[in-house]
């Protein structure tokens, strides 16, 4: 049995072994190179040797996951995504071959004829309504990918997966939250009942893009600086660009948790809970320092409908996920 | 006089007429509308609403033409957390 996130910044398998889990992360991404003569098809490819890349039927060179940041930075462009806001990119022509390639590649083949995996998705968005975004769609296309490679594939809730992955001593019941780089999910569980789950569609991409814009750097450029980490939110910082992210990761916080509070408030599905609720963050964006302290605060300037415990970071954040969803596999 | 009695046959053609073509738009068998004989909208005629399909199709997605030039793909990583605990408290919470 298997878990896969399924993201829009990573993929992560998880797998267990002899009481262990492993873990596979593949960064999401890819940059074309195309040759216009055959000599510089051959430097090229010789260029690229020890990088993670493929080639193509038309002579071009796909570099993919963390190379083909390093290489769209070297040429100032920004690499290309197979998905976009949490489902497969209506925008790239090439995104469901690469997402395929990746995936298949990741994933591997089924260790027995028809192997349970789970794989997560996001859920409907409170903030964006229109064509590009077909949660049916995505989960078909991984379906029909998981299902080449011989496992017996079954979607489950991204921030589900989360609850299933963090909320272990709390009963199943609380809210979890993953900060992903497309978008933000959000499930409030009850007694690992899933009673609410929705999404935004601003994340870490957001900031990229508006970081980028506010300071004239390609968005590859501003997510390696964030990455980097050498910043706190809420406090100057002497780079512009970080500057910027940590501008923008404020906002991000704000209108995550004013979502949240307005998504909670007089929602017909929503528990009466009787003990104050755990929330559980998880994902890429949330690794930022001084992530879970702005939160709480904008949390509670906000007027969050429920009453909190406490509000933590999963124990290991980018991997939640693919844990909740190798949890489910053996569940549901 | 004379006008009084063309006002009530006028109001009784009107009548007959009315409860003729009533009873002509719609076959009382299966309450399916006849939209020749009427302007009257269909809608609230039929009680189930028939819908298609609209769900984008899958097609193939090709990947032969791709040809792997590396050894290995992604970072592994090994954690020592022991799942088994919070899968058989989730098969028990959701029994």
């Amino acid at each position: 049995m298997a878990g896969l996130d399924v993201g829009t910044s990573y993929i992560v398998l998880a797998k267990e072994e002899q009481n262990k889990v492993l873990y596979k992360d593949f960064r999401d991404a890819f940059y074309t190179i195309k040759p216009t003569t055959p000599v510089a098809s051959k430097m090229i490819e010789k260029g690229l040797s020890g990088r993670t890349f493929i080639k193509d039927s038309d002579g071009s060179f796909i570099l993919l996951g963390k190379d083909a940041i390093e290489k769209a930075i070297e040429r100032n462009d920004t690499a290309k995504r197979p998905m976009y806001r949490g489902v497969v990119s209506a925008k790239e022509k090439d995104a469901k071959r690469i997402l395929a390639f990746i995936l298949k590649e990741v994933a591997g083949q089924a260790s027995e004829p028809n192997e349970k995996i789970v794989f997560c998705v996001p859920a409907q968005p409170v903030d964006q309504e229109d064509d590009d975004f077909d949660v049916g769609y995505h989960e078909d296309i991984i379906k029909t990918i998981l299902s080449e490679c011989g496992y017996q594939p079954r979607s489950v809730n991204e921030a589900e997966a989360l609850c299933y992955a963090e909320l272990a001593d709390n009963d199943y019941t609380g809210i979890g939250i993953s900060c992903g780089a497309g978008m933000t999910n959000v499930c409030v569980m009850l007694n690992g009942e899933p009673t609410v789950v929705f999404s935004t569609t601003k994340s870490g991409d957001w900031i990229d893009r508006m970081s980028a814009i506010a300071t004239g750097e390609q968005d590859s450029v501003v997510q390696a600086e964030k990455e980097n980490g050498n910043f706190t939110i809420g406090q100057p910082n002497d780079s512009q660009i970080l500057s910027a992210v940590s501008v923008y990761y404020e906002r991000l916080i704000d209108y995550t948790t004013k979502n949240l509070s307005m998504a909670l408030a007089n929602h017909k599905s929503l528990p009466k809970f009787k003990e104050p609720l755990t929330i559980v963050i998880a994902g890429g964006t949330s690794q930022a320092k001084g992530y879970l302290e702005y939160f709480t605060k904008s949390i509670e300037n906000n007027g969050f409908p429920l009453k909190i415990k406490e509000i933590k970071q999963a124990s290991d954040p980018l991997h939640s996920v693919a844990k909740g969803c190798l949890i489910a596999s053996q569940v549901l | 006089m004379i006008e009084n009695i063309d006002i009530i046959i006028c109001i009784n053609c009107f009548i007959i007429g009315y409860l003729l073509g009533k009873n002509s738009k719609i076959d009382q068998n299966n309450g399916v509308y006849d939209q020749y004989t009427s302007k009257k909208s269909t809608v609230d005629n039929i009680s189930t609403k028939i819908h298609i399909d609209e769900r984008k199709v899958v097609s193939e997605i090709d990947t032969k033409g791709l040809e792997k030039k590396y050894s290995e793909i992604g970072e592994d990583t090994v954690s020592k957390e022991d799942i088994s605990n919070s899968i058989n408290k989730l098969k028990n919470i959701k029994k």
